[in-house]
């Protein structure tokens, strides 16, 4: 589709009219083709806006609420909080250290730094409630106490954060000592427990009971309500558990050890609650054997028991023994 | 143009005035007519010898014009009219003499010029007696010499048709023909009339015989025949230079009006010059030179708007969804229609510029490129990749914030504008490059942060290649006395940075309560960076006492206008943004500006003291300390 270019000083009346007229009609079909794209260019455009509007009608998507709460760390913080809490004021500076995690813990720092901020809290809310309320002057003497027992224990805390090096090393490395409650019938419950757990789990509940011997309470959890004091170590990607009870400064009794992936089960809640119930029938004469060196090495013997059971390089291979010697 | 549209000019005066002439020829035989009722034999008895010989050499030939015989037989009237058959052949010998002896010419000299040859000559030379003889006869008739001549013209004539119709009888030649009718009539007028009065006298008609009145008859009969084809030969003529007159006119008529259309259409063309002028008018002019000069006005006329309409085809042509899909190809981009019809809005020769200057920049991801392409256009894109040839942009920040690409949106309003802000303060783009939140961020919330760093001294802070987000923030002014009332002063200036994570502030406030505080500006980045704070910010509020709100001066509604001086704390001052009173530090420009906008105070001490701790996070320790200090010094008076 070309026009026709003449010279016009040499064109004759023949050619001229022969390019007006071929010219005019090529200008015809241009002008036929012409619209032809551009209806079909306004078409793509529109089918191009159609589904602009049908994009941007579409429902927005929900923003993500982003958690910042570490809840793994969050269990940890409120399992030592809960201790630090309940440390009696006669001998906070020497016992502080029995309730705090371990020096192995991979977040000691953190840790302890949040419990100072935990206990700082509790502080301030004693410093604005004086502010804003009035009160008896006994009323205001208990609580200028309560605020100094916070700041004893804030300053405990805070030294062991500032201790050197020696000084650490000075320091005896905790080692808790497990006790192993029995079940109604006499056995170890967690031995009964683990010959039912395939072995490919023991790896992990050989690092939880470790992690209670070593105070580094590896994913700790404290139990709330009817659950007071109940507390368990986790794997959280494999779902092993063990859960144990504070028997006194550096001894657990080790309640029971099972594979439960969700928190969140009736199931698990249920069996939790009747271990805690059956513990609870025991713990009386537990704590009353606490003082026996004859209990205390029989519960070495299961403990030793129960890592060789756990390790499978362990040189040991006899039996553990499931009965216990009250 | 101009000269054509003269020219058509020219030729519909010329053919208006055609129009107004007269046909004298027509005219005439008109009138002959008129005169000489044709078919009624009594009139053409009374008919003029002249219009007869008139008629008859006009009807035969155009040879000599109308005007010139009709002139010719009046100024020789005389002669035509005493001119029977004899003197036609005297003369008709004469005019052949001369012919034949190539005397013609000189027969005309003399005539014309009047010159009488002598007698010797004529003795001497039997032509010059003949031109005597000649001028003798016009001299017989009174007829001037000069007139005379043109007789032998029409002998000319006449005899020229004698030669040319070649075995003719003389009955062919006009003139004698016209003599020939006119002696008919002259003979016959008298028989014609007395005939007529025989048959009227009974007298003369009783002694007539039968024979002799059949003879009269016949005779009669047989000279009006030939006087009534002569009549009708002529009258054939008159009709068809009728018609042709007729004919000719309405052909003028036609040409004129042609000429009109042709002229308005050559307008036509000067006024739209973007509409096809059409040559069917021209086409039908009787000019060809007129034809040829108006066809190639058309012609040029009607390809200029081809040529435009051909430009436009051949951009919606490339312009098509196939090449613009051909072109994409080639970048290893295979996008949608829905995607090529957005990124059709830009011409197929923008896009393929778009996406050269984008390859030159290192941007060739195909998914980038289409998103790019469908809202940019190639202004905007020259505008970026020249930043970032220039160094002022990096193509990773660019390619972070695309929609600063698209020309109608807010952001690429904002950074135009930002960065013109930037060049008029004579400040280094490049500090606010890294990341092009900065220049992308609200202008007016822009210019009011630069302020801010002027009015705390630390614009000489900013520095390439950092991250200059803050400056697209708001609170940054709270930001700043933040860090500066947490004792950070320091590395403020040092890393202007640490205002990125004003939302993360709670941190430090919370480890200055907890007198964990971090000195170093690399300790202060990792406080700020870390997901692992010992608590979640979104509780931090609940960990954080602030004294100041039990301690501020109550707003009492009053206003005082009173201006406080606050060259009064000038002894506080530690740094050229801050004041340490009683120990705790406190941002000037924050106390300068709590000022200004906080007026409800009774005691213009209690404003002062009010624009001192407002911001603040402190303990009640340190509150107490700022009262005790400035009640000291009796800036500020307990209640």
């Amino acid at each position: 589709m070309e026009f026709i270019i003449l010279d016009l000083d040499t064109a004759t009346e023949e050619q001229l009219k022969a390019a007006i007229e071929c010219n005019y009609r090529t200008f015809r079909l241009m002008s036929s083709k012409i619209e032809t794209l551009k209806k079909a260019n306004e078409q793509a455009l529109k089918k191009a806006q159609q589904k602009k509007e049908e994009t941007f009608h579409q429902e927005a998507p929900v923003e993500e609420v982003v958690d910042d709460i570490d809840a793994e760390f969050e269990e940890e913080v409120a399992f030592f909080v809960s201790d630090v809490k309940k440390l009696p004021e006669e001998a906070i500076e020497e016992n502080i250290e029995s309730v705090l995690p371990s020096r192995k813990h991979y977040e000691y720092e953190r840790l302890l730094k949040r419990i100072i901020a935990e206990l700082f809290k509790d502080y301030n809310e004693i410093e604005e409630y004086m502010l804003t309320e009035t009160m008896d002057p006994e009323e205001q003497e208990e609580l200028l106490h309560d605020q100094a027992i916070f700041l004893r224990k804030i300053k405990a805390i805070s030294k062991q954060l500032t201790l050197t090096i020696e000084e650490i090393t000075q320091t005896p490395a905790i080692e808790n000592e497990l006790i192993f409650v029995p079940t109604s019938g006499g056995n170890i419950r967690v031995f009964d427990e683990l010959d039912h757990i395939p072995s490919n789990y023991y790896k992990k509940f050989e690092s939880l009971f470790a992690s209670i011997k070593d105070g580094t309470f590896k994913g700790v959890k404290k139990m709330q309500g009817s659950l007071e004091g109940l507390a368990e170590v986790r794997d959280i990607p494999s779902g092993s558990r063990v859960t144990f009870m504070r028997l006194d400064k550096n001894r657990y009794a080790v309640i029971s050890a099972f594979v439960k992936k969700s928190d969140n089960n009736s199931g698990y809640q249920k069996m939790v609650e009747n271990h805690y119930q059956s513990y609870r029938q025991q713990e009386t004469a537990l704590k009353a054997n606490l003082d026996n060196p004859e209990f205390l090495e029989l519960h070495k013997q299961y403990e030793l028991e129960l890592f060789r059971k756990l390790s499978p390089l362990a040189t040991s291979k006899s039996p553990l023994s499931k009965k216990v010697v009250q | 143009m101009l000269s054509l549209l003269r020219q058509i000019h020219g030729e519909q005066s010329a053919i208006e005035e055609q129009l107004q002439l007269p046909n004298k020829k027509l005219e005439f035989f008109q009138e002959f007519f008129k005169k000489y009722q044709y078919g009624v034999m009594k009139n053409y008895y009374e008919m003029d010898k002249c219009d007869l010989i008139l008629a008859s050499l006009a009807a035969d030939d155009d040879s000599i014009p109308f005007e010139e015989l009709e002139e010719i037989i009046n100024s020789n009237r005389l002669f035509f009219e005493g001119m029977d058959m004899d003197m036609y052949q005297t003369f008709a010998d004469t005019y052949i003499n001369l012919v034949e002896r190539n005397t013609l010419n000189e027969a005309y000299f003399h005539l014309i010029n009047g010159f009488v040859p002598s007698e010797e000559e004529c003795e001497e030379d039997i032509d010059k007696k003949t031109i005597s003889l000649l001028m003798q006869l016009a001299e017989t008739y009174e007829i001037p010499y000069r007139d005379f001549a043109k007789i032998l013209k029409v002998f000319e004539y006449e005899l020229a048709l004698n030669t040319n119709k070649d075995g003719f009888a003389h009955a062919e030649l006009p003139l004698m023909h016209a003599l020939s009718i006119t002696r008919l009539l002259d003979e016959t007028k008298e028989k014609y009339l007395g005939f007529s009065d025989v048959l009227i006298d009974p007298v003369y008609k009783k002694h007539m015989t039968s024979s002799l009145k059949q003879k009269t008859k016949s005779a009669m009969q047989g000279i009006k025949t030939a006087v009534e084809e002569h009549m009708s030969r002529l009258k054939r003529y008159y009709e068809l230079l009728a018609s042709e007159d007729k004919s000719t006119r309405r052909r003028l008529v036609k040409d004129q009006s042609q000429y009109g259309k042709v002229e308005q259409d050559l307008y036509q063309m000067l006024k739209f010059p973007e509409t096809v002028a059409p040559e069917k008018d021209i086409l039908k002019l009787p000019n060809a030179s007129i034809r040829i000069a108006a066809l190639k006005q058309v012609y040029s006329h009607n390809l200029a708007i081809y040529q435009q309409k051909e430009n436009e085809y051949n951009q919606l042509a490339a312009n098509d969804a196939s090449n613009y899909r051909i072109l994409l190809a080639n970048y290893g981009l295979s996008p949608s229609d829905y995607e090529v019809g957005t990124i059709m809005n830009n011409p197929l020769v923008d896009v393929e510029n778009m996406l050269e200057q984008l390859q030159k920049v290192d941007i060739k991801t195909p998914t980038i490129l289409l998103s790019i392409l469908q809202t940019s256009n190639l202004e905007t894109v020259s505008n970026f990749v020249g930043l970032v040839q220039k160094g002022i942009i990096t193509t990773s920040a660019l390619i972070d914030n695309l929609s600063a690409l698209d020309p109608t949106s807010k952001d690429y309003e904002n950074m135009m504008r930002n960065l013109s802000l930037v060049q008029q303060q004579k400040l280094n783009p490049r500090y606010f490059s890294t990341n092009l939140e900065s220049l992308l961020a609200d202008h007016q919330l822009f210019k009011t942060n630069l302020e801010i760093l002027g009015k705390y001294d630390l614009v000489s802070s900013l520095k390439t290649g950092i991250d200059s987000s803050f400056i697209g923030k708001e609170n940054l002014q709270e930001a700043i006395d933040t860090l500066l009332e947490l004792g950070y002063e320091s590395n403020l200036e040092e890393c202007l940075e640490l205002l990125n994570h004003k939302d993360r502030f709670a941190r430090l406030k919370l480890l200055k309560s907890l007198n964990m505080g971090v000195s170093t500006t690399e300790e202060l980045l990792t406080v700020l960076t870390t997901e692992k704070f010992i608590v979640p910010d979104s509780m931090i509020k609940d960990y954080l006492y602030n004294a100041v709100p039990f301690y501020l001066p109550t707003p009492t509604g009053s206003t005082t206008k009173r201006n406080m001086d606050l060259s009064k704390l000038d002894e506080f001052q530690t740094s050229s943004r801050t004041y340490t009173i009683g120990g705790v530090i406190i941002s000037k420009n924050k106390v300068s500006s709590n000022l200004a906008t906080q007026r409800q105070f009774a005691r213009p001490s209690d404003r002062l003291l009010h624009s001192i701790l407002s911001g603040s996070y402190l303990s009640n320790q340190e509150v107490e300390s700022v009262i005790t200090t400035l009640s000291d010094k009796k800036i500020y008076v307990k209640k």
